[in-house]
């Protein structure tokens, strides 16, 4: 089954001028099949009928009609035509819908149906984002996010963050690999994270080669959440990998053009990993479709993974963004050094959005870790790491003011400032309960995940890799 | 009756002249364009007839066209703009051999072709703005080192112009979005603070008045306005939220320039404003004293209806020297001209 009946991503544009809109001048040359030349002078006269569609004169001056130019998203995503916030915005348009078909299809048992089952993971910035909005505890939130996707059909709902220390797990070794090879290799450190696909997007479109080798490899949690379920689950859901949606609750549209990568594509199993991303904002679009106030909802469980009732919630310590930073820190400095970090302080520089954490031994730096948000610090540190000087050993980079917590399809309330807004955000994700890794849990996970799984098929699973986007000049985009 | 009588032509540039500035003692003349070069031109002090030459061109800084460029308050340093996505900063160093500009530092971080570029009055930041639709605002390091302050996507096209206010950290941006809007530090951060809506097509340029409380603007509508600055409680009734000042326009002068107006240059010493336009034409325009501050007039001194032989792409007054200005054109030529009243 082709990618794009299923996957609503992947934009089929009906009208040329709607993409065109957001990102002003696409400059995706679009492919014609229909070459050949009509007249005698080349020139063909084309009409466009009353429903809209173009029909060009053959010769014998009756009308054929036109295809219409299709450009898909991963058109965009391999186009430095224009810029990431322009391809959100398109990809944002109807991918909620598009869920609430699936689901809608699923309920009646429609034989067209392009799915069997719905696999729930919810990131814990979306419901601190609902908890903020509606002034309700954290867990409240989650419970009533719970209801409303089993509601909706869902017959799991996961807690993003219980995959999460996998990834966590895989960026301190990959680190600890890295820093142990930085006299033979110029280029393993610093190591970034990526974990951001905003972030990600601009590395692979403006930067390209110089930087990618800089990039952990290790996949988001999404992304690793994605591959697992699909490997797991189908046999105890009696279903296949790809008439399983998973579908990942963000709080950004960017995870989005993470979720449509062809690297997340299993040709073995037809499917993609991540099947859908839901954002906060579709999620009150979608509680509006269904008349439903989101107060109203009761509340259900989360499911964990191991089938037990584990109801108890945590999240990896350290920023609102996953904790990569913080846990890179602390596991090196006791891989490495043999340190144990009891407490890991963060000291803002210039901005709140740029901060840094050392270890000091023997009165000596001896690891450097920083949270880098937003684009402008984002700026800063690439220029820094372009002209060769020295920055850190391990930089967290999100590509939002704030970090996840303030992801661009968080819920915005108009009485409240960002600022205040990213505050109450950043208070109510700090009351949760933080956790530092269980490494006997990520054992078991992996054990009943990957099992005997070989290191290839290992690396697999969890890593990825980036792609450099060739960047074109065209005069015909020049504006004077 | 005002004249506007020309000085000299200057040829030299092998395509077209995009920007001319002075330095901030209106010694030396600024030029760049099409030629991937930046031109210093000075008053030749053994020629009689006070002639403007070239004595440096900068170049092999830029892979493209340099549209913008703009000295420092200090005069020490030059920044250029350019179609490369890259904004250069050129150094004086004084060797043996006299003076020479060095590029020490390329700005990156636009996506695509920068337009403009404008240092501060204070000298502590630099801006520059782009076709990829943003406004960055560089701070100006102790160590020469320019870190990006802001990344500002308050425009939804192709950004044309920043201009920074004559004495506060404020900038004013132009753009193909048919908006001026204005920018302030707030916090550890930039915002916009105002959105001045009034032209129906692009902005090309704008320009403050020696105060910094009025301003004019160019649009490709065809016309000129001009902008008044209404403080918090201000006593005309003008209505202002979120304690910040209203830019409200007072003045829109139409049907005189049959073609897109390129650039507009406020003088500070004498506030005369120049116009230059796509007919070719440099004007000259003053607010008339008598009419009412609240909706002045402008009054039309002078018009060169073939100033050049092509489009008329920068005008700009010296900074010192009463009634000179400078103007560049599609037609490879810099003139300077002064004005008599």
């Amino acid at each position: 089954m082709a990618t794009s009946s299923r996957f609503s991503s992947v934009i089929q544009l009906t009208d040329l001028d709607d993409f065109i809109t957001p990102s002003q001048e696409c400059i995706k040359p679009a492919k014609t099949q229909n070459a050949k030349p009509i007249t005698s002078s080349g020139s063909a006269k084309i009409q466009i009928g009353e429903d809209g569609t173009y029909s060009q004169l053959n010769k014998e001056g009756r009308p054929e009609k036109l295809q219409k130019a299709q450009i898909t998203l991963n058109d965009c995503l391999a186009c430095s035509g224009c810029i990431t916030s322009a391809e959100s915005v398109l990809i944002g348009q109807q991918n909620h819908m598009e869920f609430l078909k699936i689901c809608k299809d699923i309920e009646l048992s429609l034989p067209s149906r392009s799915f069997d089952k719905v696999v729930v993971g919810l990131s814990c910035q979306p419901i601190l984002s609902f908890a903020n909005k509606f002034q309700i505890p954290p867990e409240e939130a989650r419970a009533k996010l719970s209801a409303l996707f089993r509601q909706l059909g869902a017959v799991k709902v996961f807690d993003v963050e219980s995959f999460s220390d996998l990834c966590l797990v895989e960026c301190g070794q990959d680190f600890v690999h890295r820093y142990r090879e930085q006299s033979s290799n110029s280029t393993s450190i610093p190591v970034l994270a990526s974990a951001c696909p905003g972030w990600i997007c601009y590395a692979e479109k403006t930067h390209g080669n110089w930087i990618l080798p800089h990039l952990s490899e290790v996949k988001s949690p999404q992304q690793i959440a994605g591959v697992l379920i699909k490997d797991v689950l189908p046999n105890e859901l009696q279903t296949s990998a790809s008439r399983l949606a998973v579908v990942m609750i963000m709080p950004c549209f960017d995870k989005k053009l993470e979720a449509s990568r062809s690297d997340f594509f299993r040709e073995d199993q037809q499917s993609k990993d991540v099947d859908f991303v839901i954002t906060p904002v579709e999620i009150e679009q979608i509680l509006e479709e269904l008349a439903i106030e989101f107060v109203d909802l009761g509340s259900s469980q989360i499911d964990s993974l191991d089938g037990t009732a584990d109801t108890a919630w945590s999240v990896p310590s350290g920023s609102g963004s996953g904790g990569y930073a913080e846990h890179v820190l602390r596991f090196a400095a006791k891989e490495l050094y043999g340190m144990t970090l009891e407490h890991v302080k963060f000291q803002p520089l210039k901005n709140s959005d740029i901060r840094e954490a050392f270890i000091e031994k023997d009165g000596e730096q001896v690891l450097s870790v920083a949270i880098v948000n937003g684009f402008r610090n984002i700026q800063n540190l690439v220029q820094k790491m372009k002209r060769k000087k020295r920055t850190y050993d391990y930089v967290e980079i999100m590509a939002c003011p704030s970090g996840c917590l303030n992801g661009g399809a968080q819920l915005r309330t108009e009485s409240m400032e960002t600022k205040a807004l990213t505050a109450n955000m950043e208070a109510l994700h700090s009351k949760l309960e933080h956790r530092q890794i269980d490494d006997v849990k990520v054992n078991k996970l992996n054990h009943v995940w990957l099992g005997k799984a070989s290191p290839e098929e290992h690396q697999n699973k969890l890593r990825t890799s980036y792609h450099a986007v060739q960047k074109s000049t065209n005069a015909l985009t020049v504006k004077w | 009756m005002a004249r506007l009588d020309e000085v000299c032509k200057l040829p030299g540039h092998q395509g077209i002249v995009w920007n001319v500035g002075w330095n901030h003692e209106g010694t030396i003349l600024i030029s760049c364009g099409e030629d991937k070069t930046v031109r210093l031109w000075a008053r030749n002090i053994n020629s009689e007839n006070n002639l403007w030459v070239c004595h440096s061109i900068l170049s092999d800084g830029h892979q493209r066209t340099i549209r913008s460029v703009s000295f420092s308050p200090c005069n020490k340093l030059i920044a250029s703009a350019s179609f490369d996505g890259t904004c250069c900063i050129w150094e004086k160093k004084t060797s043996t051999e006299g003076n020479q500009y060095e590029c020490t530092a390329t700005l990156e971080g636009h996506e695509n072709e920068v337009k403009c570029v404008a240092w501060s009055a204070s000298g502590s930041f630099l801006a520059t703005c782009s076709r990829d639709k943003s406004v960055w605002i560089w701070e100006v390091g102790e160590d020469g080192d320019f870190e990006c302050a802001a990344v500002l996507s308050a425009h939804t096209q192709d950004v044309k112009k920043v201009v920074w206010h004559p004495h506060q950290d404020i900038l004013a941006s132009a753009s193909y979005d048919n908006t001026v809007k204005l920018f302030c530090e707030e916090d550890d951060d930039w915002v916009c603070f105002g959105t001045l809506k009034s032209h129906d097509s692009t902005v090309w340029s704008l320009a403050f008045d020696s105060s910094g409380k009025n301003l004019a603007t160019c649009s490709d509508d065809r016309t000129i306005k001009i902008w008044k600055e209404y403080l918090p409680g201000n006593q005309f009734g003008i209505a202002t939220s979120d304690n910040t000042p209203t830019w409200k326009c007072v003045c829109t002068l139409s049907a005189v320039h049959p073609r897109a107006v390129y650039d507009i240059s406020w003088c500070h010493q004498t506030g005369l404003i120049a116009t230059a336009s796509g007919d070719d034409a440099i004007r000259i325009f003053r607010i008339d004293p008598e009419s009412d501050p609240h909706a002045p007039t402008l009054e039309q001194l002078v018009t060169v209806p073939r100033a050049h032989e092509q489009d008329v792409n920068s005008v700009a007054w010296n900074p010192v020297i009463t009634g000179l200005l400078a103007s560049c054109s599609d037609d490879m030529h810099l003139k300077v001209w002064q004005y008599k009243g």
